[in-house]
C-alpha cells in the first residue's frame, strides 16, 4: 500500500492506495476523535444520509505500508474520477460550499463540528458531492469558534462570489493558488454594491480588515480582544451563510458554445448517424469510466450512458456548456461529473513537492474517450500539430472515438477565416496515418457530405 | 432597507473600507474570535427576527411550499 501523496497534513491520519483499495489509516493522534465520532454515531448517521462516503473499519493486524502503524484501518468505496475544486463548474462549488454547511450544521445538532473547511474534502459522485474527511469530524469546543471560517472563505464563498458578482471564473486563480483566494485579495475586487450583505461583511470583509490589523501588530504586542461564539450563534452564522450562498446566481452571460448543441452546423440525419457509431462502439467496449473531451452540454454523453458506459466524466472549456450538462445530469441523477478543462493546458501536477494535487493525465483513469468536434480546435485554432493533437487524446484511453472535421466544414472554414492557412497537413489521409501509427483503426464513417469523417481506434 | 440595517451594524465594528497595503510574514491564517462573536451574535439576531417574523407574517397569508432560505 502507497500512501496518497494529497493527504499528509493532518497527523491524524493518512490515505493509502493499492490498486482498487482505498484505505485510511488512523494514527494514535487522531484516535480518540475517530473514536468519540464513530460511538456516537454521527459518522454512520452522515453515511445514511448520502454526505460521508461510506467506510468500515478492518483489522490492523498484518497490515504492512508505508508510514507509522495505524490505530485503526478504514476502507472506502473508490472515487470513479477524483477531481479538484479549479475543475468544478459553478454550481459544483455551489454544492460542494452547501455540502460542507449541512454537515457542520447537522453536526453541531450532535455536539461535534468540521475541524477544516477544504474543499479539497468533498469529491463527486456524478454531480452529487460527497465529504471523504472523517478526520475532520471533531467534538465541539465553545471557545474555538469557527476553525474553517477562512479556508471556507478562501476556497468556496470568496471564488463564488468572483464568479457571481464580477462574472469572473475563479479556475486560473484558484488552480494557482491551491489555498484559494484570500479575502484581503478579494476584497479589493468587490464593488461597493457586492458589499452591500452581512455575509460578504462577516467573512469576507470583516476578516480582511482584521488581517491588515493583525499584519500591523508587533511580535509580542497582547493578543486582539476575545468574544465567545456561543452554539447559538455559530448555528446562525452558518445559516445565514447557506442561505446566502444557496442565493448566489452566475450573471446570464452568452457563452460560445452554451447553446452549440442547439444550433450547430449539423442537420439531425448526420446527428443521428454520429449517434449511432457513438451507441455501436460504446456498446461494444462497455467502458467503466469514458471521458467526453469537448463535451458541450452533455448529448454524446448521455448517448453512450445509454448504451454501457459505467460513469463519464465530461470536459468541456466553456462555462455554460457545462452548467447545462450539471444541471442536466444533476436532474437526471446520472454518473455523469461535468469538468472544466482547457485542453491545450489541463490541471497538471502541483501543490507540495509537485506532486500534492494530480494532473489529469496522471489520473486519467478511462477505458474510453469521445473527442467529437474537438480536434480542429486544437490544430487549427491553437496551432497544436495534427499528429500531437491525435498523440495526447489517444494517450487518454486505450479506445476511442474521435471525430476529425476537414477544411470543407463550416466550423473548419470559420476558424480559417480571419487567418492564413498554415496548415496544410491538416487532412484526413493524414489524419488517419497519425491514428494508425498509435493503434488500429475499428471502424471509420462520414458524417454528411460536408467533411466530417469520424474514426473509432484502439491502441496498441 | 433591511439589508442597509444589517450593513451599518457591521460596518460600524469594523473597518471594512480601509484597503491598505499589507506586506509581513505573519501567518494571516489566523481567524478572529472577536470577529466571530460579533459577526454570531448578529447572525443569532437576524435569524430569530426572521423566524418570528415568517411566524406572524403566516398568519396572514396562505403556506408557502417554498424551503427556507435566509438570504442577507
Amino acid at each position: 500500500m502507497k500512501l496518497d501523496p494529497g493527504s499528509f497534513r493532518d497527523p491524524a491520519g493518512r490515505i493509502l492506495r493499492s490498486g482498487d483499495r482505498i484505505l485510511r489509516a488512523i494514527y494514535p493522534a487522531g484516535a480518540k476523535a475517530y473514536e468519540a465520532a464513530r460511538d456516537a454515531g454521527v459518522l454512520q448517521s452522515q453515511v445514511e444520509k448520502g454526505r460521508l462516503l461510506p467506510f468500515q473499519e478492518i483489522p490492523t493486524a498484518g497490515f504492512v505500508a508505508d508510514g507509522p502503524m495505524p490505530r485503526y484501518l478504514l476502507e472506502h468505496p473508490r472515487i470513479e474520477f477524483v477531481s479538484y475544486p479549479y475543475e468544478w463548474p459553478f454550481s459544483a462549488l455551489k454544492a460542494a460550499a452547501l455540502l460542507q454547511l449541512d454537515l457542520n450544521i447537522d453536526l453541531l445538532a450532535s455536539g461535534f463540528t468540521l475541524c477544516d473547511a477544504t474543499a479539497y474534502n468533498i469529491q463527486f459522485q456524478g454531480t452529487r458531492p460527497v465529504f471523504i474527511d472523517h478526520l475532520s469530524v471533531v467534538r465541539y469546543e465553545p471557545e474555538q469558534g469557527w476553525v474553517g471560517q477562512r479556508q471556507f472563505a478562501m476556497q468556496y464563498l470568496g471564488p463564488l462570489l468572483l464568479w457571481a458578482k464580477r462574472g469572473i471564473a475563479p479556475h486560473a486563480w484558484f488552480r494557482g493558488s491551491l489555498e484559494g483566494i484570500p479575502p484581503e485579495d478579494l476584497a479589493r475586487l468587490l464593488r461597493l454594491r457586492d458589499r452591500f450583505s452581512f455575509n460578504v461583511l462577516a467573512h469576507i470583509l470583516g476578516p480582511a480588515a482584521v488581517h491588515r490589523q493583525s499584519l500591523k501588530r508587533e511580535l509580542g504586542a497582547p493578543p486582539p480582544k476575545e468574544r465567545a461564539l456561543p452554539l447559538r450563534n455559530f448555528e446562525a452564522m452558518l445559516r445565514s451563510l447557506r442561505g446566502y450562498i444557496a442565493g448566489l446566481r452566475l450573471p446570464s452571460a452568452k457563452t460560445v458554445w452554451g447553446d452549440y448543441a442547439g444550433c450547430n452546423s449539423y442537420d439531425e440525419a448526420r446527428r443521428g448517424a454520429k449517434h449511432a457509431f457513438i451507441a455501436k462502439h460504446v456498446g461494444a467496449t462497455m467502458p467503466k469510466v469514458l471521458f467526453d473531451v469537448g463535451c458541450n452540454s452533455g448529448d454524446f454523453s448521455q448517448t453512450a450512458l445509454h448504451h454501457g458506459a459505467g460513469y463519464v466524466v465530461g470536459l468541456d472549456f466553456d462555462f455554460g456548456a457545462l452548467e447545462a450538462a450539471f444541471a442536466r445530469f444533476d436532474a437526471a441523477k446520472a454518473p455523469v461529473l461535468p469538468l472544466w478543462l482547457d485542453a491545450t493546458n489541463p490541471s497538471p501536477s502541483q501543490g507540495w513537492a509537485g506532486t500534492e494535487r494530480r494532473s489529469l493525465n496522471d489520473r486519467a483513469n478511462a477505458d474510453m474517450v469521445l473527442a467529437l468536434a474537438l480536434i480542429h480546435h486544437l490544430a487549427i485554432a491553437k496551432n497544436v500539430p495534427l499528429d500531437m493533437a491525435v498523440d495526447w487524446l489517444m494517450s487518454l484511453a486505450p479506445t476511442g472515438i474521435i471525430e476529425f472535421p476537414d477544411k470543407n466544414d463550416v466550423m473548419v472554414k470559420e476558424l480559417l477565416r480571419a487567418r492564413p492557412d498554415i496548415f496544410p497537413n491538416y487532412t484526413e489521409d493524414a489524419f488517419l496515418a497519425h491514428v494508425r501509427e498509435r493503434g488500429e483503426i475499428v471502424d471509420q464513417q462520414h458524417l454528411g457530405e460536408q467533411g466530417r469523417f469520424i474514426v473509432a481506434y484502439r491502441r496498441s | 432597507m433591511k439589508r442597509l440595517k444589517e450593513f451599518l451594524f457591521v460596518a460600524t465594528a469594523t473597518t471594512v473600507f480601509v484597503d491598505t497595503p499589507a506586506h509581513a510574514y505573519l501567518d494571516g491564517g489566523t481567524i478572529s474570535l472577536f470577529l466571530q462573536g460579533l459577526t454570531g451574535a448578529v447572525a443569532a439576531g437576524l435569524l430569530f427576527g426572521r423566524t418570528y417574523l415568517a411566524k406572524l407574517t403566516s398568519l396572514f397569508r396562505r403556506p408557502s411550499d417554498a424551503g427556507p432560505n435566509d438570504n442577507a
